[in-house]
């Protein structure tokens, strides 16, 4: 099902939204846009042939594969003085485009995004790019959207970055 | 070979307890250890779980050496190099599958499971009935292969001892992690692969022998609660071994690490497939083991890691590949391992904690791998490749426990850094040819 313009305008919104938090570094307001019953999911992915690709994606085993208390343990984290893979913090841009959006039952949306993310750590004039697509799954609790589930298809079988102490 | 004034001075070195910065980023150096080292020891591919069907494959590296570990229809397991014997082109472009041969996209040529060349298109018009001798053309296996328990290793030394021979003594240790229930491990999903700019030996020092860091390095985890010690120095009471080519360490005090969060049901299994000598330990307070390091990239934790307050803290156990790429940087391979027999629910929690405190999301992991980066980076500069680094910690101080029940030296403090000498010991002699 389609959404109207002003809808596809406001949810769009809250996506760009979201996604300054965590270049800003601002982990508990990011933290605040997650429902009670967060799913964040980065499935492991395996190059496979053509033939067997529908294996490509591990379903039981992710880079990720958090409720909402690992993301606030997570946040936990970053949020004290000695989490040395985010001190200094990481340098990110998010690049958040080609939003598709599909209204399903209970006020529920499906979002898929494309994500480009540059990360450059310390002063190294290097940077890591990483590509992915996003599916996610948005409803409103009280006036207020929130992200009921991410799953995040890497672009990379093996990721090259250094770890993943940031969240995508 | 190379320059013959590169091993003499860090031979003197490490004979004194000390080790230049240097060596943790030198090109010259990392082809040594290439020819030298990986050439010549077991290395760690896959683990049979991976693979158990017949026609399963997975593709895997001895450093830059490419292989197919492959099930055939007699249930074998092969290990063969990934190179056609036409024009090397690799065989096998994918990291993991079912097939029932492997064809050569190049000009065709079929290879069997077990890498035997089974076809050559336009054979009797190129080469002339029957010219081309199969049998000596099928895709080169590895000089050696072994299987213990469930672990597939290789060697591309065809003079090297049987892996049964050089697993030895560490067999007594490596148990721990392996023979916890009837059914052995098996590999929950797939390795996590990532690329760190740090050297592969780092890690290996760290796993083999390192309880001294946790207390600040993983300080975080600890406030935040995935790591549930009661202190960050849950390793300094506790007991490291060093054998000639492993290390390994054990907490002592701390009741959580005692039972790194096995449920009792599984202790109690433990318990009877343990032989009497590793069951006294239990009966003595010393914990299972957790941080350990094969010679000379196979590393092991078991641990417990909290992920809910719903639930207890569950046990993980990793194992992981530091497979060498280039002087100071390493491919991480991780594999998160759970006992087969056990209940999915275990399988679940222990995966969990796995992913929150190891793996390429890992809060410990993360800590770990940037304290590498950052010793890396460094160590190519030309004052700093020559930093003498003091490996001292417990030299003198410590003598060998005479009540210790198992094989090699252990000491009754894991903030030692008796393992992590004896690592450098036995790669300092590889790289020497002795
Ligand atoms: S390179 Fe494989 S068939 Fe020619
Ligand atoms: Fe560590």
């Amino acid at each position: 099902m389609s959404v109207t313009d002003s809808l596809f305008r406001e949810i769009e919104a809250f996506i760009y939204h979201e996604a300054e938090l965590l270049d800003n570094h601002q982990h508990n307001e990011w933290l605040d846009l997650w429902d009670e019953q967060a799913s964040y999911r980065m499935p492991v992915r395996v190059t496979h042939t053509k033939r067997q690709k529908d294996q490509e994606f591990q379903e039981k085993f992710g880079h990720f594969d958090e409720t909402k208390e690992m993301l606030g343990m997570r946040v936990k984290r970053l949020c004290t003085s000695t989490a040395w893979a985010e001190e200094p913090q990481s340098r990110t841009r998010h690049f958040v485009s080609n939003l598709r959006i599909n209204a399903v039952d209970n006020g529920q949306y499906e979002l898929k995004t494309n994500l480009m993310l540059y990360r450059n750590r310390l002063d190294d004039a290097g940077h890591d790019l990483l590509s992915a697509e996003r599916h996610d799954v948005i409803h409103q609790v009280g006036g207020e959207w929130r992200l009921l589930k991410r799953t995040i298809y890497m672009d990379q079988a093996t990721l090259g970055t250094l770890n993943l102490s940031i969240f995508l | 070979m190379s320059n013959p004034n590169l091993i003499p001075p860090i031979a003197e070195a490490i004979n004194k307890g000390q080790l230049p910065l240097g060596v943790f980023n030198s090109p010259e150096l990392f082809e040594l250890e290439k020819e030298l080292l990986f050439a010549k020891s077991w290395n760690f591919l896959a683990h049979e779980s991976e693979i158990p069907n017949a026609g399963d494959y997975v593709q895997r590296y001895i450093a830059d050496d490419s292989f197919i570990v492959s099930r055939d229809k007699e249930n074998t397991v092969h290990v063969v190099l990934n190179a056609c014997r036409h024009r090397g082109r690799k065989v096998c472009s994918v990291e993991k599958g079912n097939a029932r041969n492997f064809s050569c996209p190049y000009h065709g040529w079929v290879y069997d499971l077990d890498g035997k060349l089974i076809d050559v298109p336009y054979e009797e018009e190129g080469y002339g009935k029957n010219a081309l001798n199969h049998d000596e053309l099928g895709l080169m296996p590895a000089p050696k292969m072994g299987i213990w328990r469930g672990m597939i290793f290789a060697n591309l030394d065809a003079n090297a001892e049987s892996l049964d021979d050089y697993l030895g003594d560490a067999k007594w240790y490596m148990d721990f992690y392996t023979n916890k229930s009837e059914a052995g491990l098996e590999v929950y999903g797939v390795p996590q692969r990532w690329v760190v700019d740090a050297d592969w030996k780092l890690a290996a020092d760290n796993f083999v022998g390192d309880g001294y860091h946790t207390f600040i390095t993983h300080a975080s985890t600890i406030q935040a609660g995935m790591l549930p010690a009661q202190s960050g120095d849950f390793l300094l009471d506790g007991v490291q071994v060093a054998l000639e080519h492993f290390g390994i360490g054990f907490a002592r005090q701390d009741p959580l690490f005692n039972s790194l969060a096995y449920p009792p049901p599984m202790m109690a299994a433990m318990r009877q497939r343990f032989n009497p000598e590793q069951v006294s330990l239990m009966d003595n307070g010393v914990s299972l083991p957790t941080h350990a390091n094969l010679f000379p990239n196979l590393s092991f934790l078991n641990a417990p890691g909290t992920y809910t307050s719903m639930a207890p803290p569950a046990p993980y156990m990793t194992f992981r590949i530091w497979r060498p790429l280039a002087a100071g940087k390493t491919e991480i391979w991780s594999w998160c391992m759970v006992e087969k027999d056990a209940p999915e629910e275990f399988k679940q929690a222990s995966y969990k904690a796995y992913l929150i405190s190891f793996g390429t999301s890992g809060t410990l992991e993360q800590d770990d791998a940037e304290n590498w980066s950052q010793i890396t980076l460094p160590a190519k500069g030309t004052m700093a490749s020559k930093l003498s680094l003091n490996y001292s910690m417990g030299d003198g101080l410590l003598e060998p426990m005479d009540d210790w029940p198992g094989p090699g030296n252990a000491y009754p403090l894991d903030f030692t850094e008796f393992a992590q000498r004896a690592f450098w010991k036995k790669w300092i002699s590889t790289l020497e040819g002795k």
